[in-house]
């Protein structure tokens, strides 16, 4: 369902507790149907941005908007299309897992089918006894399965998930990861923080990146990617002269010996394979460029 | 709203539900064994002796209600003012009062929250609770009360009229109304259920000591004035006197302020 307004748009948003600014002035706008991963070392703000965007706290300045829908003045009706899965706890530890969904379901905005309900159940590999457990008899990974079908189970426009994967084994996280290819075919959009980079590189069409609460980088993943350099090594089957001088800057020579070269490619490779015409190349190995080494960058540097 | 507050009051009621079972069995139990009791020292008429053993300083410090506290009647109000008694009934309604804070505390809140339900509903839940918890509790004790006359058959005279129970359940009922409230407030306001319930049930174990301490001690009468409990006197019920509309007036005024700030700072802070 293709439509101008952001599923999650915020202006200018600030969130100060004393003297410490937990999100500041933060613009961001993610359009319906993506799947945005939201990223940043413990205690950048993601969280508390997810709180505010849930109008569980207050922001001190600026605001947010569900689906055009403001997160304070009209808080109902933007929670009203948002399943929300919390990073920890939730759960009461007396309660049942059926109990639990129960009343989840019963205070959603939506029906919850109980055909979905049971096929979500299903592909996270949760039985019937174990819905009928306490849920302090659950370990980690049961409560975060829970959590995942309450915030699934009511088919809404918006899934905001806090790090989903979290305590998952990998089985599970592979079942989560099909939850969310299936949910961006349906043209929902997902609006997930995790610190699992793979994890983002992944499943994620756009990233935005917070430091110390500030947004330092929003991209498509491709674009992101694309600004890490790509590592290019050849292998030759007799000595060579060294690489050629004019190569552009974007080129890094990494290491080079007689036999070998080891570069560092941002863009085109072109004036790289240009060179190779004409010498003994006995092997040429070009290493993607991963999402995190253009991440852990802006956490550690920023912009 | 009403929905998701209905929806909010019958999971919170099933959670309850066994303590609620078992405080009101066991009072109701409480109230059957002392109507017994009463009545067999009715038969006996031990009444007046006991009251004798009680020693002069207290009979004068006591006064006339001393008469009142020796009588089937007066036996029988003790399950409605016995400090045991209101102290179980008080830590029931600062349990059901902090359940905002234990909801915070456990993430709960963060889940109901993130789904189309007001705050407001959220404390309307509370506020049912606040009320209704010790009422159930509280008929359970005076159908105890009813039961035991039945049972213990005392004689005509001497036994409490069916307007003497009700008005004391009712003011019992309005004591831990206030009480209620204010623990709300203090509920709406934490982070963690033992710290809202620490304060509330602190604050109300050291207002009934002073209600106690100013019956026997001048100076405490003005400070009395500021515990619920000092605006509750079953004995003079006991003695005849009719319900006190204004003390009831201030329990039930101080409820709905206490009420009233709860839901302003539910609705104002960070969950």
């Amino acid at each position: 369902m293709p439509t101008s307004t952001p599923a999650v748009c915020t202006r200018g948003l600030t969130k100060r507790y004393g003297r410490l600014v937990a999100v500041k002035n933060l613009d961001l706008a993610v359009e319906p149907g993506q799947v945005f991963g939201f990223l940043g070392l413990n205690g950048a703000g993601k969280t508390t941005t997810i709180r505010i965007l849930l109008d569980l706290l207050r922001p001190t300045a600026g605001r947010a908007a569900i689906l055009g829908h403001d997160c304070q003045a009209d808080g109902l009706a933007a929670r009203a299309l948002v399943g929300y899965m919390p990073g920890e706890g939730g759960f009461y530890r007396d309660m049942t897992g059926r109990q639990a969904l129960g009343v989840l379901s019963k205070l959603a905005a939506r029906e919850v089918r109980d055909a979905w309900q049971r096929e979500l159940l299903e592909r996270l590999a949760f039985r019937d006894s174990d819905l009928d457990r306490r849920v302090r008899e659950y370990s980690t990974g049961m409560k975060r399965k829970l959590a995942i079908v309450a915030a699934f189970q009511a088919d809404a426009p918006l899934l905001v998930l806090d790090e989903p994967t979290e305590g998952l084994d990998p089985l599970m996280q592979e079942a989560c990861y099909t939850l969310l290819a299936d949910v961006r075919r349906q043209g929902r959009t997902v609006f997930l923080s995790s610190h699992v980079l793979s994890e983002v590189d992944r499943v994620c069409d756009r990233i935005g990146v917070l430091r110390a609460g500030e947004l330092v980088l929003e991209a498509p993943v491709d674009q992101v990617r694309r600004m890490a350099p790509r590592t290019v090594r050849v292998e030759f089957t007799k000595p060579v002269p060294p690489p050629p001088a004019g190569w552009p800057a974007s080129i890094e020579i990494a290491r080079v010996t007689d036999t070998q070269w080891s570069l560092r490619v941002v863009g085109s490779a072109a004036p790289v394979i240009a060179s190779l015409a004409g010498l003994p190349v006995a092997d040429l190995d070009v290493r993607e460029p991963r999402l995190e080494d253009v991440v852990i960058r802006y956490y550690r540097e920023g912009p | 709203m009403m929905r998701a507050c209905g929806v909010l009051v019958r999971h919170s009621m099933r959670r309850m539900r066994t303590t609620l079972a078992v405080t009101g069995l066991l009072l109701a139990l409480f109230q059957v064994l002392l109507a017994m009791a009463a009545a067999e020292l009715q038969r006996q008429g031990t009444f007046e002796q006991l009251a004798s053993l009680v020693p002069l300083f207290v009979r004068e410090l006591v006064g006339t209600a001393l008469l009142s506290m020796m009588s089937f009647s007066g036996i029988m109000a003790l399950g409605y003012y016995h400090v045991a008694i209101v102290a179980v009934l008080v830590g029931l309604v600062v349990a059901a009062a902090t359940e905002p804070a234990a909801e915070v505390e456990s993430g709960f809140a963060d889940l109901v929250l993130a789904q189309p339900v007001s705050r407001t509903a959220v404390m309307a839940r509370s506020v049912i609770l606040v009320l209704v918890c010790p009422a159930i509790v509280i008929a359970a004790m005076t159908g105890g009360t009813f039961v035991g006359l039945q049972l213990a058959r005392p004689e005509a005279a001497g036994q409490p009229s069916a307007g003497l129970i009700w008005r004391l359940a009712a003011g019992l009922w309005s004591v831990l109304a206030c009480w209620g409230g204010v623990s709300l407030a203090v509920g709406a306001a934490s982070r963690r259920r033992a710290v809202a319930a620490g304060l509330a049930g602190g604050a109300a174990a050291a207002l009934m000591l002073v209600d106690y301490l100013s019956r026997v001690w001048r100076p405490l009468r003005g400070p009395a004035r500021l515990s619920p409990f000092h605006y509750y006197n079953p004995l003079d019920l006991v003695m005849g006197k009719p319900l006190p509309a204004a003390d009831i007036g201030v329990l039930l005024g101080t409820c709905a302020v206490a009420v009233f700030v709860a839901f302003m700072l539910f609705r104002r802070r960070d969950i």
